[in-house]
């Protein structure tokens, strides 16, 4: 009997991991280059009704079995890469990616990852480095001397010395997946990649993988309109499912007093 | 006596059978492409009393048909109620909505699947598969999606890029017992269903389908469960009372 209530607590329970996907989304309303994730959910298959313990499943009878949805699951969090509006922040060195690219750069353990975050620096041995100080493949690094460092829009870095003269310093390189919703978070604005997000490919910026604009950022893609509907719907749908459980719950006590 | 508390029970388990359907509806109100089941009840077969009388010199003993009797009540298979679902805007290049009736086919490792959750991406391999990496058929199969933009037409069609890719296979049944829930939002078609094209639904590209489940409707019909359960099990009890009086006092000499 109590697997009844189950059915009305699975409810309840894949609310509220909704409720803490939309949290998270709202937290990072304003990380830039942050991806909203969309809980996903799907029902149970149904379950046969008459069903006694020890009987086999499915249950060998001629008759046919009236089969009951037995709730709901949480089948996924699909990761939603939608763009984000880009900010003028007017600093030379935040990129913002319009487009399906990603900036590559290097974990310390020698692993690669991908980030829409282009706010980018200059670390102490001059390597352009992201916000953790990971580098941005492939290295560049700005020689001593160097004053001002410009990037443009295809990606070509362009330092200028005291004198005024200017130097090519490298080039930014974007990299783009066939199916970004596979890549994997690891924190820090940084993705990795997995099976599901297929073969990275690296180009320059252009039409294909996405224009540079520097001096911009890309704003995290919550929209919090959005986000507090969905809030509303989760908590509706909470209660009504605790309501179930309550209803049950009061069914179920009538069944324990129908004998004292 | 006994006959009443079957009955009696019957219903007990009838009500609670429609309760967790209507749980399972509630617990389902934000999934999507989701629908709700509506629970339909029998009848068990009308028993025929008769009043027995014995015999005489003249006629022999039998028994005269007085009525009909209801032995019990059960659930039968739920109903699936297809309704449309309300539309909501998520802006996502492979989220897809049917307006109308009809269902996306799926190829999954367990047969064909149909489906109205068409919350769809584009694989490792740019296939246009399901969230969990089935994949979606088309007119001629799997439908393979190229680099470029992708738009979804009305009628199924999907280009990329300027260019023809696919077309979305949308189909339909006769009737709605054509089709049975195999979970994963999903549907299953019955022993001998035959699927035809459907022709009186749209894709909309960018758009999601809700769950159509009517929180008020199912709200009330669970209060009214509640309460007929409650009913039932007073007349359990009543029928329980008359049963103690009749074995403890019936034949007890004052």
């Amino acid at each position: 009997m109590s697997s009844v209530l189950r059915v009305a607590a699975s409810g309840a329970i894949a609310q509220q991991l909704n409720m803490e996907t939309i949290a998270n989304n709202l937290a990072n309303m304003s990380t830039s280059g942050y991806k909203k994730v969309r809980t996903e959910f799907q029902d149970l298959p149904p379950a046969p009704l008459r069903y006694v313990a020890g009987d086999t499943y499915p249950i060998d009878s001629t008759l046919n079995d009236v089969l009951v949805g037995i709730g709901v699951t949480v089948s996924g969090m699909q990761r939603l890469f939608t763009p984000g509006t880009l900010q003028e922040t007017g600093r030379p060195l935040d990129l913002a990616i319009d487009g399906p690219g990603f900036l590559q750069v290097q974990l310390p353990d020698g692993n690669m990852a991908y980030t829409k975050d282009g706010a980018l620096n200059i670390d102490a041995n001059g390597m352009i480095v992201n916000q953790e100080g990971f580098p941005v493949i492939p290295n560049i690094t700005v020689p001593g001397g160097i004053q001002d460092v410009q990037i443009d829009h295809t990606g070509a870095i362009l330092g200028v010395d005291a004198n005024g003269d200017e130097q090519n310093l490298g080039q930014i390189q974007l990299a783009k997946f066939p199916n970004p919703a596979g890549l994997v978070a690891i924190g820090h604005n940084l993705f990795q990649t997995s099976a599901a997000s297929g073969v990275v490919a690296t180009g320059d910026p252009g039409t294909e993988f996405g224009v540079l604009r520097p001096g911009m950022l890309e704003a995290s893609n919550v929209d919090v309109a959005e986000e507090m509907t969905r809030m509303i719907e989760a908590q509706r749908a909470y209660e009504m499912s605790l309501k179930a459980v309550q209803t049950l719950d009061e069914m179920l006590g009538m069944a324990n007093a129908l004998r004292k | 006596m006994i006959r009443g508390l079957y009955n009696s029970t019957a219903g007990l388990v009838a009500h609670m059978a429609r309760q967790v359907t209507i749980s399972n509806n509630l617990a389902n109100v934000n999934t999507t492409g989701y629908k709700q089941d509506k629970t339909t009840m029998d009848a068990f077969h009308y028993k025929l009393l008769g009043m027995t009388f014995s015999g005489t010199a003249t006629s022999p003993a039998g028994a005269l048909p007085v009525g009909a009797l209801n032995t019990g009540m059960g659930v039968d298979q739920d109903e699936i109620d297809l309704s449309q679902g309300s539309m909501v805007e998520t802006g996502n290049v492979f989220d897809l909505a049917l307006t109308g009736p009809g269902f996306f086919m799926l190829d999954t490792p367990d047969g064909i699947r149909y489906t109205r959750d068409g919350s769809f991406l584009r694989d490792a391999m740019g296939q246009l598969v399901t969230a969990d990496g089935v994949k979606v058929l088309g007119v001629d199969g799997p439908i393979v999606i190229g680099e470029g933009e992708v738009v979804v037409e009305g009628d199924g069609t999907i280009t990329v890029g300027g260019q023809r890719a696919g077309q979305l296979r949308l189909v339909d049944f006769a009737q709605v017992a054509d089709i049975a829930k195999a979970g994963q939002n999903r549907f299953t078609a019955v022993q001998g269903a035959q699927e035809n094209p459907a022709t009186a639904v749209a894709v909309n590209q960018g758009f999601l389908e809700r769950s159509n489940v009517d929180i008020a409707q199912s709200t009330i019909e669970m209060m009214e469960v509640l309460r007929s359960y409650e009913a039932t099990q007073k007349m359990v009890q009543l029928q329980d009372q008359v049963l103690a009086a009749t074995v403890s006092q019936v034949g007890t000499v004052a």
